[in-house]
């Protein structure tokens, strides 16, 4: 179970527990009047009691839970065990993760900074949705956040700290790879390859809260087409850009950084069959896809 | 006037009692008002979760308006409650009460203009350096920070003369410091309820005034080096120094608008179950660790900041743990007994009384658990966090409050609540109110983060529309009680009349709660 999860219940627990104490000594209020004295009596020993009793979680609480607190201090492994060392630096409104794959069962240490105002990184389980990882990203230090990770999948990022209008779409992947070396598709998050065919020589994209409405794009080989992109972005910056691979060494394309909202219509020459790469070259890590030519 | 074993009626001295009476009607009119406002504000907030209502731009300055609105209202106008309790041994300077009130007045002038037409949406904590760095697309001019940090800065002003006139009255009342805190009390000198000593709403007032003058120093560094960020941007603010001061001065103002509460239960429950509440030994010996108490744990705020030390980390959370138990053992555990069988009619006044303490003590283990660093790692920044706020703020800090509107009003206005109100009106709050906040516990246990307009999750919407179902209720039983308030207090704002306040009929309501 998830340390939140029994958290949870823990304190469902107590909230039962108290809320029927209260509504118990509510409902019986109306009876009596008692003697004072003999009801403080009897209560100032049970408080005596509570009072121990309080201290007694309290101090096993701290015995239980210091140790795993998650600091560097608690969770900084020794120098011969082998660290994946992961540089995470926010900026508004997207992450820089390098490098955005891990494997899974190692230590990985998350450096963690910022270049502006104070973020949140936050690493997301994708099949719970919890949250996995935590640590604030500070401008002018770096913090260091020990994890290790247990199954390979796309990790989503998300932002945990108020850091401006686009705080919400302040998102990103982290990908957990398994033993052969690759992240599996189908284990939540967001696939990185998706497939799609060529429907013509029109091709229509949008994009909206710093994210593209597709992540596969697709043209037949051998012809010009058009790309009629939708910057629904009040006052943000896009575009649509082609490259051989997701490293975006090479480029086959570079459509007009647009601001929104405005819609343009790019129009690409021809392209040899291949599976390549799109992306917004403002905002790389969030907005990509597959570019399939047949 | 004598010390009675019980606190007093919160009947002022004769000079300046129609003054403090005026002064107490014009703040809770207005407090009242911008309660409801705020309220209805925090509504729309979950509304926009539930069916995306507003713009993101919009969301966020109704979020910092709502927090922030909330965090001062509920704390000025607990204060005046509070302080006219205790005006009867203590009575208020005048001058003070009115400065404070324009001050108070000016910042929420100041901080409707920041969100309301400069949409400042920073969130309440105004965490360096996002006021004057909106981002590329900005949700707000830096220039709408200025008003926001000066609005902040006035009214720690504010509390600060709050405090310092509640040190200065109570010193003049009882010759020195330590008599006004009890320590005649706690040495054996004197017995619990003797004449002349000390009673425990006067020992909450000025443990209240102690935290607010060490608030004001932290709070007014960072106010002031932040506008001479704004001004110059080449003056630059170490980033952990800056949330160092303003999460210790945070977490003070927000702890006040709590204890304030327990110095109003002091004063008002044994009106209506015919106990006493003493300043026992235990009694003081629990506000003397609270002093201290309420300001070692702030560093928990800080937990997901590893640049913070460690050991600073460990220290907050014994803190946070250490600084629950004079709550729990001494005053909610009183409390408790105090209305244990005692034969209780449950008017209104007792009713919010006894709902605040559950509110407290529960919000208050959903508080102790996030304040476990491990823990914390799960929790900080998601809905968990105002799921603790909300239940002992709303659902204990403005209960405390209410229950203290609804004891005070008889001597405030020479009329009655209506009690059918009061009840159907407390009713709502807690059905609704317990909705909210569970929802809001839920939610935080499935990692869904605070501070978003949308999270695109499975059960955020569906969440969203139960807390906003929960808050629908809240906001009836608000306008209902707002409603009789208003029919009651508005007269009192132009009656100059003394026959009604100093009434012997009013008098013998009030010592008896009947």
């Amino acid at each position: 179970m998830a340390p939140q999860e029994i958290a949870g219940l823990l304190f469902l627990a107590c909230i039962i527990a108290l809320g029927a104490g209260f509504i118990t000594v509510a409902v019986t209020a109306r009876r009596g009047p008692d003697d004072y004295e003999t009801v403080t009596h009897t209560g100032y020993r049970i408080r005596r009691y509570w009072f121990i009793g309080l201290m007694i979680i309290g101090l096993v609480a701290l015995g239980l839970t210091l140790p795993h607190m998650p600091y560097p201090l608690t969770r900084q492994v020794s120098a011969s065990t082998p660290v994946t060392v992961v540089h995470v630096s926010g900026h508004q409104w997207q992450w820089k993760i390098s490098p955005s794959k891990v494997p899974a069962n190692r230590t990985i240490e998350f450096e963690v900074t910022s270049t502006d105002v104070n973020h949140g990184f936050s690493v997301i389980d994708p099949s719970n949705n919890e949250i996995v990882a935590n640590v604030q990203a500070m401008p002018g230090y770096v913090n260091r956040l020990y994890v290790s990770f247990h199954h390979p999948g796309f990790y989503p990022v998300r932002c945990l700290e108020l850091c401006g209008l686009y705080h919400t779409q302040m998102l990103a992947q982290l990908g957990v790879t398994g033993k052969n070396g690759r992240v599996p598709v189908a284990s939540g998050g967001q696939p990185p390859a998706a497939k799609c065919s060529p429907s013509g020589t029109s091709l229509q994209i949008s994009a909206h809260g710093l994210h593209f409405d597709k992540n596969c794009l697709a043209a037949p080989a051998g012809k010009t087409f058009t790309i009629t992109f939708t910057n629904s972005d009040t006052g943000v910056p896009h575009n649509v850009a082609i490259y051989t691979d997701s490293s975006a060494g090479k480029s086959l394309f570079k459509g007009q950084v647009v601001t929104g909202a405005k819609t343009v219509v790019y129009h690409v020459p021809a392209l040899s069959a291949g599976t390549y790469y799109f992306r917004c070259d403002v905002h790389p890590t969030q907005m990509f896809g597959t570019f399939v030519v047949k | 006037m004598a010390l009675t074993q019980t606190p007093a009626a919160g009947v002022p001295a004769a000079s300046g009692a129609e003054k403090a009476r005026r002064m107490a009607v014009l703040w809770l009119v207005t407090g009242g008002t911008l309660l409801v406002v705020l309220a209805l504000a925090g509504m729309l907030l979950r509304l926009t979760q539930s069916l995306g209502v507003l713009s993101d731009q919009w969301f966020y300055a109704l979020l910092t308006l709502h927090s922030a609105g909330m965090v001062a209202v509920v704390l000025m106008t607990m204060a005046v409650v509070l302080r006219y309790l205790i005006a009867g041994e203590l009575p208020i300077v005048h001058w003070v009460n009115v400065t404070n009130y324009a001050l108070t007045m000016i910042a929420a002038v100041l901080v409707v203009a920041a969100t309301v037409i400069g949409h400042f949406g920073t969130g309440w904590t105004f965490l360096y350096p996002l006021p004057d760095h909106p981002g590329p697309v900005p949700g707000w001019s830096p220039n709408w920070a200025y008003p926001y940090l000066v609005a902040v800065a006035l009214l720690a002003v504010a509390f600060t003369l709050w405090s310092l006139e509640v040190l200065y009255a109570g010193v003049r009342r009882f010759g020195n410091p330590g008599r006004m805190f009890g320590a005649d009390i706690l040495t054996g000198r004197s017995k619990p309820g003797d004449p002349d000593t000390t009673n425990p709403s006067i020992i909450a007032a000025g443990v209240m005034a102690i935290g607010g003058v060490m608030t004001v120093i932290p709070g007014a560094i960072i106010i002031v080096l932040m506008i001479i960020n704004n001004i110059d941007r080449s003056f630059t603010i170490n980033a952990l120094v800056a949330k160092e001061l303003i999460y210790f001065a945070g977490h003070m103002l927000v702890n006040f608008d709590i204890y304030l509460g327990a110095g109003i239960a002091y004063a008002v429950l044994p009106k209506y179950v015919k106990r006493p509440w003493k300043a026992t030994r235990v009694v003081v010996f629990a506000w003397w660790l609270t002093a201290v108490g309420i300001m070692l744990p702030y560093f928990h705020h800080l937990y997901m900041d590893f640049a913070q030390p460690a050991g600073l980390a460990i220290l907050g959370n014994v803190a946070s743990y250490a600084s629950a138990l004079p709550t729990v053992v001494v005053t909610v555990f009183t409390g408790v007994l105090l209305v244990y069988r005692s034969g209780l009619r449950w008017r209104p006044a007792p009713l919010f009384i006894f709902a605040a303490f559950a509110g407290w003590i529960i919000g208050g283990t959903g508080a102790l658990i996030d304040s476990t660093p491990s823990v914390n790692e799960y929790f900080h920044n998601t809905l968990w966090v105002p799921a603790h706020f909300h239940t002992y703020m709303a659902l204990g800090a403005v209960m405390f409050l209410l229950g203290g509107v609804y004891h005070v009003t008889p001597e405030l206005t020479g009329q009655e609540l209506s009690d059918q109100v009061g009840t159907v009106g407390a009713r709502c709050i807690l059905a609704g109110g317990w909705i909210v906040v569970l929802t809001f516990f839920a939610s935080g246990a499935m990692s869904i983060p605070r501070r978003y307009a949308f999270v695109p999750v499975p059960l955020f919407e569906q969440m969203a529309t139960v807390g906003l179902i929960g808050a629908i209720i809240v906001a009836l039983g608000i306008l209902l009680i707002a409603g009789d308030l208003f029919r009651v207090y508005l007269p009192g704002l132009t009656s100059r009349s003394l026959s009604s306040y100093n009434s012997p009929a009013i008098a013998e309501r009030s010592s008896t709660g009947a």
